[in-house]
């Protein structure tokens, strides 16, 4: 057993950080756009919108079966293509690994975040939708002041747990070669040979992070429920 | 957005008419041939045993259940598919339901405003003032920043009344509004319909409760299997029912 | 489109050959890291739910720790650095094992151990879901501890979890594609290779889509069978999917707290 020399680490962690930056912003756009989409998908499932649920429907299904390093490559591979014919030209537009990354992370989020907005959508008394109906509210103001509200506060433990899980798949952007947390520590270790300090590091930091994101999301699931039953 | 209606639409002898009404539940004849006026001012008691369609009838009133056939106009407009008609006579009908539906997120007075800002097109200023005036009403205006599960069940139930009465509507139809509530409570709720009644609201009830039928009821109707059996006012139909129906149910119930 | 895939590859197979190969490593993989799985997450899992504090607090502590690491990292740590912290001649007899069994076996064990972390939790939700009459009557008739647990508490509990379980199964054989980074050439990695020697990425990845999505029906229908065979006559359908609503089955699961969606 070779001695470890931890205060690597330390001289490296500017760089550490600036990886570990990239995979927060990484997680907090995959969230944005997830949830924006994902409510957006759940809704239209929610109004059986006949064809247009049925493709969120497979679309849900394909994310959710397929590994997300072959969904990376895939968007790595479509994402030049389809933005090249929407924007008219046909030649594919070059896209770096990087812009390729945030469309794939959110993308691939909303069918996660959908599929947890859907079921509270299905969980929400009928009882509220029959009195806004009886003090005639529009469609979209039962969704946007009655609904939705009530969906997202009951969902959001789950939302969060599912938020913990994206943050620590954005470490697969090393399969892009992309510069996030791990992706720092692994170049560094290259250069300056010291892979277990570097990957200790990284996992004590994911693990840290992770963990206490989690006992937040377990305190807070215990305050809703005290604050008041569900009526 | 839906216009404050100033001119009330002349003498409507009927509020509420009711011709003919078919609702099916699948194979099961909720309502069979129901025919039904109600007069500006008067006051309904629906009673009858359960399964007897009460509920599904009153809940055609709204369109929150849709007919299978027949025809129904409330204040003069007709209630059909279109989505124009069902907006028009829910903004003139108020309803009142057993498991109170108020909205858990939003605090009393919140619940009240909703409502009347986005369909009656209030600003907040004009909404919050007619909220706490109808809450004071019922008598709760000093709940109106809590939120529903701080509040007892005939709390909530008289800011469901109030929430209805908001929309200052023509008609208010009660969906059993006593039912899921402990019996010590159930008096206050009473004497807010009471009250109602008695400035001389047009209501529609559905309920069990009948010495409030007896004090407030114009007329009573009892349905059973569907059908409308028997109808009267109040003190002739408990005290001598002319159906055998009739007269079997009211055994089972006044003991 | 998929005639590519019969075509001669430059050391005599056809390109078809490398896919099925690379399934192989993925099925490899993640049958025998399920067991693995299986086997120590119910083991986790009843550590969460006993008296003892202390089992209570290494089975917690296993479980944060394996569920807080991306399966990434940990494929790394068991790749790279668990040779480096051994002692040096074991070390070294690790790093000289050959190419494709040096990259499987650190992948297995850590596909196993990070997926019986999850499964930990699923047992542990399980357990507790249980009313607490089973624990009292099973001590009434005198049966504690490993036989309670083995007759009573367990059989209960499993059968419960089943329709919970089927994400996890999903999320074995989707996590098999991490190993890829540490070479293994399993479905994915194959894919990449042969869109990168044919130019027909199109056809490669999406045949290898095509498998995934047969693996998933797979295990979808199996844990659907494994759920209609373990019930107990008279219960109600463990909330399955209606008709073959692929979408709903997870997220049915009778146990509340349990709604985290696996990748």
């Amino acid at each position: 057993m070779n001695s470890l020399d931890f205060s690597i680490v330390v001289q490296a962690w500017p760089y550490l950080w600036s990886g570990l930056l990239f995979s927060l912003s990484l997680t907090a756009a995959a969230f944005l756009v997830g949830m924006f989409l994902g409510t957006l998908f759940a809704l239209v499932q929610h109004f059986e919108l006949r064809i247009l649920s049925q493709l969120v429907r497979s679309y849900v299904a394909l994310m959710r079966s397929i590994p997300l390093i072959l969904v990376l490559f895939w968007f790595f591979f479509l994402v030049p293509i389809v933005l090249g014919y929407l924007s008219g030209g046909g030649r594919p537009i070059p896209v770096g690994a990087t812009y390729t990354a945030f469309i794939t992370f959110g993308l691939f989020e909303a069918a996660y975040y959908s599929e947890i907005i859907r079921v509270g959508l299905r969980a929400v008394n009928k009882g509220q939708f029959e009195a806004c109906q009886a003090l005639a509210l529009s469609t979209f103001d039962t969704y946007r002041h009655v609904v939705l509200p009530q969906v997202f506060r009951v969902a959001s433990p789950i939302i969060l747990s599912q938020t913990i899980i994206l943050f620590q798949d954005t470490s697969l952007v090393y399969v892009l070669s992309l510069t996030d947390l791990l992706g720092a520590a692994s170049k560094l270790a290259q250069l300056n040979g010291r892979l277990v300090e570097m990957y200790l590091a990284v996992a004590v930091v994911y693990l840290i992070i992770s963990s206490a994101a989690s006992q937040f999301v377990a305190w807070l699931r215990k305050n809703s429920a005290i604050a008041g039953a569900h009526r | 957005m839906q216009q404050e209606r100033t001119v009330s639409l002349g003498d409507q002898a009927s509020m509420v008419v009711v011709e003919h009404l078919v609702k099916r539940f699948g194979s099961f004849n909720a309502l069979s041939d129901i025919n039904l006026n109600v007069a500006k001012g008067e006051k309904i008691v629906l009673c009858g045993p359960s399964g007897s369609g009460k509920s599904t009838l009153i809940r055609c009133i709204n369109h929150i259940e849709k007919p299978d056939a027949g025809r129904i106009v409330v204040d003069g407009i007709e209630l059909t598919d279109r989505i124009r008609d069902i907006n028009n006579v829910r903004c003139e009908v108020g309803m009142v339901f057993q498991s109170f539906n108020l909205f858990p997120h939003l605090s009393v007075i919140e619940n009240c405003m909703l409502a009347p800002m986005k369909v009656r097109g209030l600003t907040q200023a004009e909404a919050n003032d007619r909220a706490m005036m109808l809450l004071g009403k019922v008598r709760i205006h000093d709940q109106a920043k809590k939120y529903p599960a701080q509040l007892s069940g005939g709390q909530q139930q008289r800011v469901a009344i109030a929430r209805a009465l908001c929309m200052q509507p023509k008609i208010m139809l009660f969906d059993e509004p006593t039912s899921a509530l402990d019996p010590e409570m159930v008096k206050e709720v009473l004497e807010t319909m009471v009250e109602l009644a008695q400035d001389g609201m047009t209501m529609v009830c559905v309920t069990h409760e009948m010495g409030f039928a007896r004090e407030v009821a114009d007329r009573v109707v009892f349905m059973d299997r569907g059908s409308i059996v028997e109808e009267g006012d109040p003190s002739t139909f408990f005290r001598a029912p002319n159906t055998e129906r009739a007269k079997a149910f009211l055994n089972q119930i006044i003991h | 489109m998929f005639g590519v895939l019969l075509e001669r590859t430059m050391d005599g197979q056809r390109y078809i050959d490398w896919l099925l190969s690379g399934l192989g490593w993925t099925l490899a993989l993640a049958f025998f890291g399920w067991w693995i799985a299986f086997a120590i997450g119910i083991a986790v899992g009843i550590g969460r739910t006993v008296h003892n504090p202390f089992f209570r607090a290494l089975a917690r502590l296993y479980v944060e720790v394996f569920r807080n690491i991306p399966v990434l990292v940990q494929m790394f740590l068991w790749y790279f650095v668990l040779p480096e912290l051994l002692p040096t001649t074991m070390g070294d007899w690790i790093k000289q094992i050959p190419p494709p069994w040096g990259s499987f076996f650190p992948a297995l064990w850590c596909l196993g151990l990070y997926t019986a972390a999850r499964i930990a939790e699923q047992v542990r939700a399980g357990i507790e879901a249980l009313p607490n009459g089973q624990h009292e009557a099973a001590a009434a008739l005198g049966l504690s501890g490993y036989l309670m647990y083995r007759h009573i508490i367990l059989p209960q509990a499993l059968r419960l979890i089943v329709p919970s379980l089927t994400s996890e199964v999903m999320g074995v054989y989707k996590n098999t594609s991490v190993a890829l980074t540490i070479g293994l050439m399993e479905l994915t990695a194959q894919a990449r290779q042969i869109s990168d020697a044919t130019f027909q990425t199109f056809t490669a990845f999406g045949a290898a889509t095509l498998i995934y999505l047969a693996l998933a029906l797979i295990a979808y229908q199996t844990m659907m069978l494994i759920d209609k065979a373990v019930r107990i006559p008279g219960t109600a359908p463990g909330r399955e999917a209606v008709g073959s609503d692929f979408d709903d089955m997870k997220l049915e699961s009778p146990l509340p707290g349990n709604m985290e969606v696996v990748k």
